[in-house]
């Protein structure tokens, strides 16, 4: 969560500062497009952290032991996903705005109006990219929030446990490491990494995992393919 | 083209540098990816089909579903988990041996189909 605070903080402010720059400095060519690749700069910075707050939180929300004390997630970081989203769009409109009082403040210097144009023009499509970044981010930690909705009682987590279990009887010396998630296409998995002393063959490695299925299968048939495996050597 | 025929592709891929091998992750997925598309009689035009595999993989009940469908059953997060790293996560390493394990995951459950 702590994270989050400081993605919040650097995207909100620091977004606005490089802003109000340009606003002053339109009237100088090489101050517009310094302040422009400010802010520019400031938007990939922003999406990047928002990359790793999403990613982070999700790791924190499936790490086992902060399951049973995390609250308010996802509620509260989906509010201030929400914030974010927000403050974005009105820096997206604001600088549409700019672009069009810009187009007229630059009249008389063609070469000027079309620079600024031009790069205001890439710097709201960052903005927009940005936003439909957040809401993308929103709607994975939604769908998160769906499926262990009830920690205590998850598949996940069930699975997590009924694996754990049995690991070492199929792998000699693996152990379970902390659970990871892995997006994409709009969607996740949970994965749990097996870290195993020694390297095993592919092939062999894939038919060892049906035994592992097999016995948890003799547990509980609700659990299986709720979990995918990633191996690494310890 | 037979779903098959990707398997046996990405069977070729696995001496290969690491594009090809996550080819052969992308295709060992494919191949099951249609098997269940039939399977399930989901139309490929509609949205979140990937998704969609697994929910109902996820809700199978009954006797009635053939064996490789079980078996896809336990194998499709693996294998979608496998496709989507090798897809989208090129910062993420992968190993022959993950590439391997997907062509293998894969051929299991071809194997059960044509019993």
């Amino acid at each position: 969560m702590q994270t989050f605070g400081t993605a919040m903080n650097t995207s909100v402010s620091d977004l606005l500062g490089p802003f109000q720059e340009i606003v002053g400095a339109i009237r100088d060519k090489v101050l517009v497009h310094a302040a422009l690749r400010s802010l520019n700069a400031k938007l990939d910075e922003a999406s990047v952290k928002t990359y790793r707050l999403i990613a982070d939180t999700a790791s924190d929300f499936m790490d086992i032991k902060g399951k049973f004390g995390a609250g308010d997630f996802p509620e509260s970081v989906i509010e201030k996903l929400d914030g974010l989203r927000d403050s974005c769009k009105i820096i997206e409109k604001t600088l549409q705005d700019f672009m069009e009082s810009s187009e007229r403040a630059s009249e008389g210097d063609s070469q000027l109006a079309e620079d600024v144009v031009a790069a205001l023009r890439t710097t709201a499509e960052c903005a927009r990219r940005l936003v439909e970044e957040v809401s993308h981010g929103k709607e994975l930690l939604r769908r998160l929030a769906d499926r262990e909705a009830d920690a205590a009682q998850s598949r996940g987590l069930r699975a997590y446990m009924a694996y754990h279990k049995v690991v070492g009887e199929v792998f000699p010396g693996a152990e379970f490491g902390k659970l990871e998630m892995v997006s994409g296409d709009g969607d996740f998995t949970v994965v749990a990494p097996i870290k195993l002393p020694a390297p095993i063959d592919g092939r062999t490695r894939a038919r060892q995992e049906q035994e592992l299925h097999d016995r948890v299968e003799a547990q509980d048939p609700t659990l299986i393919g709720v979990l995918a495996f990633q191996y690494v050597v310890a | 083209l037979l779903p098959e025929k990707l398997i046996e592709f990405a069977e070729t891929l696995l001496d290969g540098e690491e594009a090809s091998l996550r080819c052969a992750m992308h295709l060992s997925y494919y191949a099951i990816y249609h098997y269940c598309i039939e399977y399930f009689s989901i139309g490929k035009s509609q949205d979140r089909t990937h998704s969609l595999i697994r929910e109902k993989l996820d809700k199978l009940s009954g006797t009635e579903h053939p064996r490789w469908v079980w078996k896809a059953r336990r194998n499709m997060t693996q294998l979608w988990t496998f496709r989507v790293t090798a897809d989208y996560h090129v910062d993420k390493l992968i190993s022959r041996d993950d590439a391997k394990q997907a062509v293998e995951t894969a051929i299991i459950i071809k194997d059960a189909r044509a019993s």
